[in-house]
């Protein structure tokens, strides 16, 4: 740079969208503003002037600038919000929190963050947190093709985002802007060559136009600026900044490449590197910027390409050198704050690959406190590199597990296994917990997952409760999966593991024991306490992660007769899973989501959550769930008659990897009902019940009810005797409920039907009430009680009707439909599927009168005009091969 | 903008200069026709402002070649229109009636003046907002 040329560049044509976005401020409802848009378009600008804006109508404000080298170390970003932090990641939030009230006094804090793409995923959960508590309204920017923070994409569909999209300026605003900037006319050359050269984008056109005046040849002749020759933008943007920064010396050179390494830097700082002077003419050529925040004056380069460019351009060598001198200068300051702790790590790690092991552990800690597992491996993997140590590769094991690369997880785990000095020490029991789920959930080895933590259990002795109490928390979890939960109760010891992230292992194990054990209301109970333990104010991290909890507690809602809360809390933990990137318990969630569409017959939902989760689960390699969507999608095709999609599904699930055994039920169910749909009940019956005693005679009490009660659905009385065996022990109301279609079976009461009825009513099992009480009706007519009859029948009808909401085709039918005879629904299930009369008498050896008779009373029956209705009235589809099978199914 | 766009707005100006008032009245017509919401920011009797409103367009276009002159003027104008909340939204509806009602009013009116003057308002737009934020 020859001459040191002072040009104000005003903001000019972003009006509108300041006004928008300062409104915005006192808009409740928006939390985060998003200005997007491309690399020099004036989005860091913009929210400058909002800040400025705010801060002159009494806002409180902050700024936070986000750095590929800063996203490094969690939270290093946030010191202007959060000066000191506690290293302990529990307490982080509330300190946050806290910290904001103050400074807040009550108002919104305007929190400027540029770059957000870049920001760490801790930092992004505290801002996350204080935006939902509107402690902080957040005015971000984002570089067009970034990729947006989860927590800001969760924002957006919570509709507390208002994103503004910043595009290249129009001819009349760089025409305008360039009046201002050169206080004076343009030539229509030098115009029309600036703004095709810039394209409108003003950081571009800033540059041509400080270039081209530093070098003489953009010149006021006679009050005009006039041009001398074309412009030279074959390199663009990039390379216009090269050329221009690249003619920087000295130390205005050695300035400019340390600010690309690790800006912002305090001024007092860089006073000890470069003398004042040229620090402020750097200034005044608009290369670095200086801000005043609460403490010091921040010194960065006056724009994130600026750095990238330098950066870009920089020998690793000198790099590596500028970043060490910089570790030792503010290692002889002291490095008193925790905050320099952390920038003095991120320095030695960009510059050397590794850093000091603690601070490196303690990063790590930190990013598994807001599940940035990606962040953890990088930490956990830079700590391992320096010594082996038994916590980082916990650490990192854990990290690539989440991140579903499991068979590189069990090697991590497995050789940290073998470097282990003390067999019987606290971190050899958690490795022993974080290989066990490896093994057990990631690559699907129950038995060697069990041996694994069987072997660890057998070397400790009396003296090491906690170790053992470690150990056996995590058998019993996968004794539950394994479909021994009678076992894992027995196993798990008395009181919880001091540790308290083990802790929500006991919790879960203690949760899914009690569920299967047909203790519902206990289960749920557990459940939501671990839920709460690891998510509410007081938050301890657990090894699993907490939307586990929500899995369970959803599953024994149901059981509680409570389907509607049984969704809301699988779809709150499905979102939470999503939103904190954790793919395999989200696959988890989403497909207790889509069995609870499906039970509650929301079939078509379950369906396409189902259809994701195979495309979704196979592409992430999670071939158990995988298995179980295809089981669902066998049920949802059966349900609507589609034996071919039916088959085909079962086909799919029986090639992939089983799933847990615990999850066993679901095939069998599945293959029940592909039966039901080939029409073939009594095999269905009997699936049903031989899986079911099997299970009961294990005493996983609720999972043999759900195959035993569906048996007694297709009329097994075997199954209603080996139910009532066990069911009327179990808590909720559903096991009675279950109880009393059982003991309606196997009287064939009217009344124990109208109990039954009754019982599921009032669960809200709308169809099997109806559906029973419908039979109760065809047993009184027969019994010779036509009044009776007709009471149960109305009882039937309403209920029916009373659940319009249910996506259930032919639902209203439910109640005539069972009131056809055999030979009814016979002929009118070949008719709904378009055989004429004449086709129908053909195939049943009848006459086309017996045939048309039939089908008066039918239409009768259920209440509708003629043929055309009959496949919706019996809820099948119109080339369906048998008539589907109602949904009446309580899990 | 380029000399050869003052010029053009320059000479319009100095064409429609003898019937500034009426250009004034025809504009404001206009204004409060497509935009009644904006009619309470006036006074009632909305003469005095007609009256105002030609000067300032005479002053400015005048001050155009002299940009400190201009922004001077401007900047004052900026900051009395941000005392009445004037946003950018409003800078935006006055551009197409004001450069209708120049041209209802400029016998020689064609293509070149109109972009002309539609650079002439962005730059005064501009400033006068600039203004108001400073």
């Amino acid at each position: 740079m020859a001459t040191a040329t002072v040009l104000e560049w005003p903001l000019v044509g972003r009006t509108r969208e300041l006004e928008r976005v300062v409104a915005s401020l006192a808009e409740p409802q928006v939390r985060v503003v998003l200005l997007a848009g491309e690399p020099g378009t004036g989005k860091s600008r913009l929210a400058g002037e909002v800040l400025a804006a705010a801060e002159l109508d009494g806002y409180p404000i902050a700024s936070v600038t986000a750095t590929a080298s800063a996203a490094t170390v969690p939270l290093s970003a946030l010191g202007a919000l959060l000066p000191s932090t506690p290293d302990d990641p529990q307490q982080l939030l509330e300190v946050a929190v806290a910290r904001a009230r103050e400074v807040g006094d009550g108002a919104r804090i305007v929190v400027h963050v540029d770059d957000i793409d870049l920001l760490d995923a801790v930092s992004c959960a505290v801002l996350a947190r204080l935006w939902q508590d509107d402690l902080v309204v957040v005015v971000a920017t984002q570089r067009t093709g970034t990729r947006t923070p989860d927590v800001v994409a969760a924002e957006q569909r919570a509709g507390g985002l208002l994103r503004v999209d910043l595009s290249e300026l129009p001819r009349t605003s760089v025409a305008t802007l360039l009046h201002h900037v050169l206080r004076g006319p343009v030539s229509a050359a030098a115009e029309h060559a600036l703004w095709t050269a810039s394209g409108g984008n003003p950081l571009f056109l800033r540059e041509l136009v400080t270039g081209a005046v530093s070098t003489g040849r953009l010149a006021a002749v006679d009050g005009v600026w006039l041009l001398d020759g074309p412009l030279d933008v074959s390199g663009g943007l990039a390379g216009l900044l090269t050329e221009r920064l690249g003619t920087l010396e000295g130390s205005a050179r050695d300035l400019v490449d340390l600010l690309s390494l690790c800006q912002p830097l305090g001024a007092d700082e860089l006073a000890e590197l470069v003398p004042f002077e040229v620090l402020e003419r750097l200034e005044a050529e608009g290369v670095v910027t200086v801000v005043a925040d609460r403490r010091r004056q921040q010194v960065s380069l006056a724009h994130p390409l600026y750095a990238q460019v330098v950066r870009d351009a920089l020998p690793r060598l000198r790099a590596r050198r500028l970043l060490l001198d910089q570790v030792a200068r503010c290692e002889e300051r002291g490095a008193r704050r925790r905050e320099d702790a952390l920038r003095v790590a991120v320095w030695r790690l960009d510059a050397t690959g590794t850093a000091d092991v603690e601070l490196l552990l303690r990063g790590a800690r930190l990013a598994r406190a807001a599940h940035d597992y990606a962040q953890v491996e990088r930490l956990a993997a830079a700590a391992l590199m320096l010594e082996p140590q038994t916590e980082a590769s916990v650490l990192l094991g854990e990290a690539v597990y989440e991140q579903g690369r499991f068979a590189e997880a069990a090697e991590v785990l497995a050789t940290a296994t073998e470097q282990l000095t003390d067999l019987t020490s606290l971190d050899a029991a958690r490795l022993a917990v974080i290989h066990g789920i490896v093994l057990f959930f990631g690559l699907g080895q129950p038995d060697a997952a069990l041996d694994r933590l069987g072997r660890t259990a057998d070397l400790l002795d009396d003296t090491q409760g906690e170790q053992r109490r470690v150990v056996d928390s995590q058998r019993a979890l996968l004794l539950t999966q394994s479909g021994r939960s009678r076992d894992a109760l027995e196993l798990l010891p008395d009181r919880p593991p001091e540790a308290a992230d083990i802790h929500a292992v006991y919790d879960r194990a203690q949760a899914w024991a009690l569920h299967r054990r047909g203790r519902p209301d206990e289960a749920r109970a557990v459940a939501l306490r671990a839920w709460e333990r690891q998510t509410g104010p007081d938050a301890v991290e657990g090894v699993l992660h907490p939307a586990g909890d929500l899995m369970v507690a959803a599953l024994a809602s149901l059981e509680l007769g409570e389907p509607v809360r049984a969704r809301e809390l699988a779809a709150q933990g499905r979102d939470v899973a999503i939103v904190q990137g954790v793919g395999y318990q989200a696959a988890w969630l989403a497909w207790t989501v889509a069995t609870l569409d499906l039970v509650m017959g929301y079939a078509e939902d379950a369906a396409s959550a189902f259809r994701e989760l195979v495309a979704t689960a196979g592409r992430d390699g999670f071939g158990a769930i995988e298995n179980l969507a295809a089981l669902g999608l066998v049920e949802c095709s059966a349900l609507t008659g589609d034996v071919e999609s039916a088959r085909s599904w079962m086909a799919r699930a029986e090639s992939l990897p089983a799933p847990p055994a615990a999850f066993a039920q679901h095939a069998t169910m599945a293959r029940v009902w592909l039966a039901v749909a080939e029409g073939d009940t009594r095999a269905a019956a009997a699936l049903a019940t031989e899986h079911g005693r099997d299970l009961a005679q294990r005493g996983e009490w609720r999972e043999a009810a759900v195959l035993l009660d569906e048996a007694v659905m297709f009329s097994d009385r075997v199954a209603a005797e080996t139910l009532l065996g066990f069911v009327e022990s179990l808590t909720g109301p559903v096991s009675q409920a279950r109880a009393a279609r059982a003991r309606a079976l196997l009287s064939g009461s009217a009344a124990d039907l109208l109990a039954a009825a009754e019982a599921f009513a009032a669960i809200d099992f709308v169809h099997s009430a109806a559906t029973l009480a419908a039979r109760a009706a065809q047993v009184l007519r027969a019994d010779g009680d036509p009044r009776a009859a007709a009471a149960a029948e109305a009882r039937a009808r309403a209920w029916a009707d009373a659940s319009p909401g249910l996506q259930v085709d032919g639902l209203g039918s439910v109640v005539g439909a069972a009131l056809l005879t055999p030979r009814e629904r016979e002929i009118a299930t070949l008719a709904a599927r378009g055989r004429t009369s004449k086709e129908v008498a053909a195939d049943l050896v009848l006459s086309v009168r017996t045939v048309d008779n039939h089908l008066a009373n039918v239409y009768a029956k259920l209440g509708i005009g003629g043929r055309a209705d009959l496949a919706e009235a019996l809820g099948i589809a119109e080339d369906a091969v048998v008539p589907a099978p109602r949904p009446g199914r309580t899990a | 903008m380029t000399p050869e766009q003052i010029a053009l707005v320059t000479a319009s100006a100095e064409r429609v200069t003898p019937r500034l008032a009426a250009v004034s009245a025809d504009f404001y017509a206009r204004l409060f026709a497509a935009h009644p919401e904006v009619r309470p920011m006036f006074p009632a009797d909305n003469s005095g402002q007609e009256v105002k409103f030609a000067a300032s367009i005479e002053a400015i276009v005048a001050a155009i070649p002299d940009f400190d002159a201009f922004a001077e003027r401007t900047r004052t104008l900026g900051r009395l229109h941000a005392t009445h909340h004037v946003a950018a939204a409003h800078y935006d509806a006055v551009a197409g009636h004001l450069l209708d009602a120049l041209a209802a009013a400029d016998p020689g009116w064609d293509e070149p003046t109109r972009a002309a003057w539609s650079v002439a308002y962005d730059l005064l737009a501009e400033s006068m907002m600039l203004a108001a934020r400073s």
